[in-house]
C-alpha cells in the first residue's frame, strides 16, 4: 500500500517534467531548425513527418548522431559529463554547507552585529552573476596565487578524485557562493518563522535549553522546508556549471552545448537538453524520497 | 482558610511594557496575586486584557525586548525574573509547567508524540531512553488516552485536537509540577471535549496536588474548575475573590457586565453585552480603566485611579464605589 | 501618540527603510548615468584608437582603454543604457505576460493544463541554458532578446498569480460578483489584479536584478544583443581574454554590474519591507 502510494506520487511528479514534454518543446524549436536543415540537405517531408520520425527513432533508443563527429549524441554527452556533474555536486554541497549554518546563526542571533554582517556579506555574493566570481577567483587563486590550475580538466580515471576536484573547485566555489546567500536568507527567515511557532514555545516551556530547541526541534522543521529548494538549486547550479565551463575552459557538457549551438549541431543540442531535463526529473524523485523521510505528514497530505 | 496554606507563587507589582518605535504601551500595570498550594486560580478577562501575557511572563517565555518587565514573581523563595536562564530552564516543565491555547500547533509536527513526552523525563529526571519511554506511556495512560503504546508512536497530525491537548497535559504533568499554568486550554476545543478536558484536569489536580493558574475568558469554565478568581481589565486586576463569593456578590461593574453576558438556562432574552470596546494597548484610560464603559462612572473615576479596596472575605475590588466599605 | 515630532517620524522611517533609500538612490544614479551618458564622457564607446590600446587607468582614460583603444569608462557608461533598457523592458513585459497568463490559467482550467505543462517543461531546464539556446535560436536583436528573457522568466509571476486567482475565487466578494453576473474579464481586472499588485511591485527589484544578470551572462556567452552595442557582459567576456595582463578590463564592468544589482536588490528588499506587513 505504502509503496504504491510512493510510486503514484513519484509518477505524478514525473509527468510534468517528463522528457516527453521536453522533446515536444524542443521539437517545436527544431521544427524551424529542421526546416532549414531540410532545405540545406535536400530532405523531404513535412515538419510533422520529421517530428514523427524523430519520435519513432527515439522510441527505439536512437537519439541521433552528432553532425560534428558522427558519434551517437549520448556517447558524446557521457564522455563529457564527468566535470559537469562534479561541478554541480560540489557547488551544491558548498551552497548547503555554507548557507544553512549561516542562516541558522543569523536567526538564532537575530539582530546581533554578526547577523547584520553575515546577512549583508552573503548578499554581496548575489549581486554579480556567478561567472564574474569565476573570473575573479580565476585571477586571484589560479593566476596570482597559483593554488589551482588555470584551465582545463583532468579525468578522475587518470589523476584521481582529488586532482580532478582541484580542477573544478574554483568554478564550483563561484557557483556555490552565488547560491549560498539565497540559502542563508531563506534559512534565516524560515528559522525565524519556526522560532515564533507554538511548538517552539512548547519546547521552551518544557525546559529545553536553547541549543536543544534550535538544533533538535527547529532545525528539522527548517530543513524540511529547505529540501524543497534544493531541486531548484541543482538546476541553477547545473546552468552555472555550463557557463563556468566556458570561463575555465573545462570540456564538460556545457562547453559541448556551447559548441554544438554555435556549430548548429541540433541533434546534439536536443540530446543535451533532454539530458538536463532527465537530471531534473531524477533529482526531484530523489529529493521527494528525502522529503518524505524528513516529514511524516507528506504521505497523508 | 487560605491564609494557612502555603504560597506557591506570588506575583508582586508586575509591570510590563512593549517597546515600540513611537511609544511603549504599558500592557500590565501593578498586577499582584498569589497562587496557593493545591488550589486553582482563575484569571479571566476579555482578549487583550493582559492575561496571556501574565501567564507567559511567569515562565519568562516573552521575548525581551520588545517586552520589558518589572516587579517580582516569587516561586519557592526565588524571584523568577532574576534567575539566570539556565536555572529557569530547570524550573520550566519541571516545577512550573504550561499548557497552551492551540493544541493543533503546540506540538512539533515532525516528532513522534512519545518522543516529545520522553524528552521531559530525560531532561528533568535524567532517565534513560527505555525508562523515559515507559514513563511516557504511563503518562499517556494517565490522561486517559486509549492505546497509549500505539499513540506514542504516532505523529501529532494523526491525533485529534482533544487528544493533542491531552498529550500537552500529559507533558505538563510529567514531572508533577508545583504549578501548572494553563493558558486557555479549552478555548480551541469543542464543548464536549472541553468538558472532558476540564474533568481530566480536575481529577489530575486531586491526584497530583498541583496548583493551577487557569487563564480563560469564559466565566462558565471558571465556575466549574476554579477556587479563586482574578478578573483583569486593561492590564489591571479589577476584582479578585473566591469563586462562590464572586458569583454571589460581584462588585465591579465590569464583573457584573461579564456575568450578565453568561447564558442562563430558562432565560430566552437576547444576551446582554457590555457597551463599548476594550481600548487598544497604549490607549488605556488614565483614571479608572473601565470608566469609559461604566454606567456608574463619575468625574472622580475619570480623573483618578482607584485602589483595590478590600470588601472582606478575601474579596477586593478596584472601584471607588467600594472605597468606604467597612471590612467585616 | 499625536505629539511625535516629524523629525522622529522621519528618523524611524529611515531606520526601517534604509534599504529602500539606498536602493532607490543607486538605481536612480544608474538611470541618470545611462540617460546622460554622452555628457559623462567625451569618447565614443565604439571608436577605435589603435595607438592608445591597453592604456592603464589614467587622468585621460579613467578606466583605461581596451585592446582596440576604446575608452573603458565610455563603454561602461554607455553599457548602462543597453543593460537598463533591456532589464526594464523585459521585466515589465514579463510581469504583464505573467499576469495575463496567470489570470487566464486561474479562470480557464483547460488552458491552465496546457500552460502549466509548458511552464514545467521550461522549469526543468537550467534557465541560463534555456536563455542561451533561445537567444541563439531567435537571433540577436533587442526584441528577440526581450522575448527570450520573458519566456525564461514568466514562470514565477504566472504561478503566483494563478495561485492568487485560485484562492480569491473562493472568496465571498468574488462569488458575489459572479452571482451578480459580472463577466470573467471584469472580475479578472477589477477584482483580482489589484490584489496581486503588491506582489508584482515587490518582485520588481529582484526581477530587474535577475534580468541584468541573465543579460550579462548571455552577452558573456556571446548571444543576445546585436554586435557593437556596448554592454557589460560583452566587456567582461572580451576582458577575460586579457585577464592576466589587464585585469582592470574585467574589474570595472563587474563593478558597474554589481552596483546596479545591489541597487535593485536593495530596492526590492526595501519595497518588500514597506509593503509586506509580516516583516514588521
Amino acid at each position: 500500500m505504502l509503496i504504491i502510494l510512493v510510486l503514484v506520487f513519484c509518477l505524478m511528479r514525473m509527468v510534468p517534467g517528463n522528457p516527453m514534454y521536453t522533446i515536444q518543446a524542443d521539437a517545436n524549436l527544431t521544427e524551424e531548425e529542421m526546416f532549414i536543415l531540410q532545405e540545406k540537405y535536400g530532405l523531404n517531408g513535412t515538419i510533422f513527418d520529421q517530428f514523427w520520425a524523430y519520435i519513432k527513432r527515439v522510441a527505439v533508443g536512437d537519439w541521433g548522431t552528432s553532425y560534428f563527429n558522427g558519434k551517437a549524441v549520448f556517447e558524446n554527452i557521457f564522455a563529457r559529463m564527468e566535470p559537469t556533474i562534479l561541478i554541480t555536486l560540489l557547488s551544491t554541497v558548498i551552497t548547503l554547507i555554507l548557507g544553512v549554518p549561516i542562516g541558522m546563526y543569523c536567526a538564532t542571533h537575530h539582530n546581533s552585529k554578526l547577523d547584520l554582517v553575515l546577512s549583508s556579506t552573503s548578499m554581496l555574493f548575489t549581486i554579480v552573476p556567478s561567472f564574474c566570481f569565476g573570473v575573479g577567483l580565476l585571477y586571484v587563486f589560479a593566476f596570482k596565487l597559483q593554488w589551482f590550475p588555470l584551465y582545463g580538466y583532468q579525468y578522475i580515471e587518470k589523476v584521481g578524485l582529488l586532482e580532478s576536484l582541484r580542477h573544478v573547485f574554483l568554478p564550483s566555489l563561484a557557483i556555490g557562493l552565488s547560491g549560498m546567500a539565497g540559502y542563508a536568507r531563506h534559512t534565516r527567515s524560515q528559522m525565524l518563522d519556526v522560532l515564533n511557532s507554538d511548538y517552539i514555545r512548547t519546547a521552551r516551556a518544557k525546559g529545553l535549553a536553547d541549543r536543544a530547541v534550535y538544533y533538535r526541534h527547529a532545525l528539522r522543521n527548517v530543513l524540511s522546508y529547505m529540501i524543497t529548494m534544493v531541486s531548484g538549486t541543482i538546476t541553477v547550479n547545473l546552468g552555472g556549471a555550463t557557463v563556468l565551463e566556458k570561463v575555465f575552459n573545462i570540456p564538460g557538457v556545457g562547453l559541448l552545448s556551447y559548441s554544438s549551438l554555435f556549430g548548429k549541431d541540433y541533434p546534439q543540442e536536443q540530446a543535451i537538453l533532454i539530458f538536463f531535463a532527465a537530471i531534473f526529473v531524477f533529482t526531484n524523485i530523489f529529493l521527494d524520497i528525502i522529503y518524505k523521510v524528513l516529514d511524516p505528514r507528506i504521505e497523508l497530505d | 482558610m487560605m491564609e494557612n496554606k502555603e504560597k506557591v507563587l506570588s506575583v508582586k507589582d508586575l509591570n510590563l511594557w512593549f517597546d515600540g518605535d513611537f511609544s511603549s504601551p504599558q500592557i500590565l500595570n501593578n498586577v499582584n496575586f498569589e497562587v496557593y498550594k493545591g488550589e486553582t486560580l482563575g484569571i479571566a478577562g476579555e482578549s487583550g486584557c493582559g492575561k496571556s501575557v501574565t501567564s507567559l511572563s511567569v515562565l519568562r517565555l516573552l521575548k525581551t525586548p520588545p517586552a520589558r518587565i518589572q516587579g517580582t514573581i516569587e516561586f519557592q523563595g526565588e524571584n523568577l525574573l532574576e534567575l539566570p536562564m539556565s536555572k529557569m530552564q530547570k524550573i520550566r516543565g519541571n516545577k512550573i509547567a504550561m499548557i497552551f491555547q492551540e493544541p493543533m500547533t503546540s506540538l512539533n509536527p515532525l516528532f513522534k508524540v512519545g518522543y516529545q513526552l520522553e524528552e521531559v523525563f530525560r531532561l528533568h529526571q535524567g532517565l534513560s531512553k527505555e525508562e523515559a519511554k515507559k514513563k511516557a506511556i504511563e503518562m499517556l495512560d494517565a490522561v486517559r488516552i486509549p492505546l497509549p503504546e500505539q499513540r506514542a508512536k504516532e505523529f501529532p497530525f494523526q491525533l485529534s485536537g482533544g487528544m493533542r491537548q491531552r498529550v500537552m497535559i500529559a507533558m505538563a504533568l510529567s514531572c508533577r509540577p508545583e504549578l501548572l499554568v494553563a493558558d486557555e486550554p479549552t478555548t480551541a476545543l469543542d464543548v464536549t471535549i472541553q468538558a472532558q478536558v476540564l474533568d481530566l484536569m480536575r481529577n489530575l489536580q486531586k491526584e497530583f496536588g498541583t496548583a493551577i493558574m487557569f487563564i480563560t475568558h469564559d466565566l462558565g469554565v471558571i465556575r466549574e474548575i476554579c477556587d479563586r478568581v482574578v478578573i483583569m481589565y486593561c492590564g489591571e486586576i479589577v476584582e479578585t475573590a473566591k469563586v462562590e463569593e464572586l458569583f454571589a456578590n460581584p462588585c465591579h461593574p465590569y464583573t457584573n457586565g461579564l456575568l450578565s453576558t453568561l447564558p442562563q438556562s430558562g432565560v430566552k432574552d437576547r444576551l446582554p453585552t457590555i457597551p463599548g470596546m476594550v481600548p487598544p494597548a497604549g490607549k488605556f484610560p488614565s483614571g479608572c480603566v473601565f470608566s469609559p464603559r461604566c454606567e456608574h462612572a463619575c468625574e472622580q473615576c475619570i480623573a483618578n485611579k482607584p485602589e483595590l479596596y478590600d470588601v472582606g472575605n478575601g474579596h477586593s475590588v478596584r472601584c471607588f464605589r467600594y472605597q468606604n466599605t467597612e471590612v467585616k | 501618540m499625536e505629539n511625535i515630532s516629524l523629525g522622529k517620524k522621519i528618523r524611524v522611517f529611515i531606520k526601517h527603510n534604509g534599504r529602500l533609500i539606498v536602493g532607490a538612490t543607486l538605481v536612480l544614479a544608474m538611470i541618470l548615468m545611462a540617460v546622460f551618458a554622452p555628457l559623462l564622457t567625451q569618447y565614443d564607446p565604439n571608436a577605435t584608437d589603435i595607438r592608445n590600446r591597453y592604456q592603464t587607468p589614467s587622468a585621460e582614460h579613467i578606466m583605461g582603454t581596451d585592446g582596440s583603444g576604446n575608452d573603458l569608462w565610455a563603454q561602461v557608461v554607455y553599457g548602462a543604457r543597453a543593460s537598463l533598457l533591456i532589464a526594464f523592458a523585459s521585466q515589465i513585459a514579463t510581469m504583464i505576460v505573467g499576469a495575463m497568463l496567470g489570470l487566464i490559467c486561474g479562470f480557464y482550467p483547460k488552458v491552465d493544463m496546457v500552460i502549466m505543462r509548458i511552464l514545467e517543461a521550461i522549469n526543468s531546464l537550467p534557465s541560463i541554458l534555456l536563455i542561451f539556446v533561445l537567444g541563439m535560436v531567435f537571433g540577436n536583436s533587442y526584441f528577440n532578446l526581450i522575448l527570450t528573457l520573458v519566456i525564461a522568466g514568466m514562470g514565477g509571476p504566472t504561478r503566483y498569480i494563478r495561485a492568487q486567482v485560485m484562492s480569491l475565487r473562493q472568496k465571498e466578494f468574488v462569488e458575489r460578483e459572479v452571482a451578480m453576473g459580472a463577466s470573467t474579464p471584469r472580475i479578472m481586472f477589477m477584482h483580482v489584479l489589484p490584489q496581486c499588485s503588491s506582489y508584482l511591485l515587490v518582485t520588481l527589484g529582484s526581477g530587474l536584478s535577475s534580468k541584468i544578470m541573465s543579460l550579462a551572462s548571455m552577452s558573456f556567452l556571446g548571444v543576445g544583443l546585436p554586435s557593437g552595442v556596448p554592454n557589460w557582459g560583452t566587456l567582461i567576456s572580451a576582458g577575460q581574454v586579457q585577464l592576466m595582463l589587464y585585469p582592470y578590463l574585467v574589474f570595472y564592468p563587474m563593478i558597474a554590474l554589481a552596483i546596479t544589482n545591489f541597487g535593485f536588490s536593495m530596492l526590492g528588499d526595501g519595497l518588500r519591507d514597506l509593503l509586506d506587513p509580516k516583516t514588521h
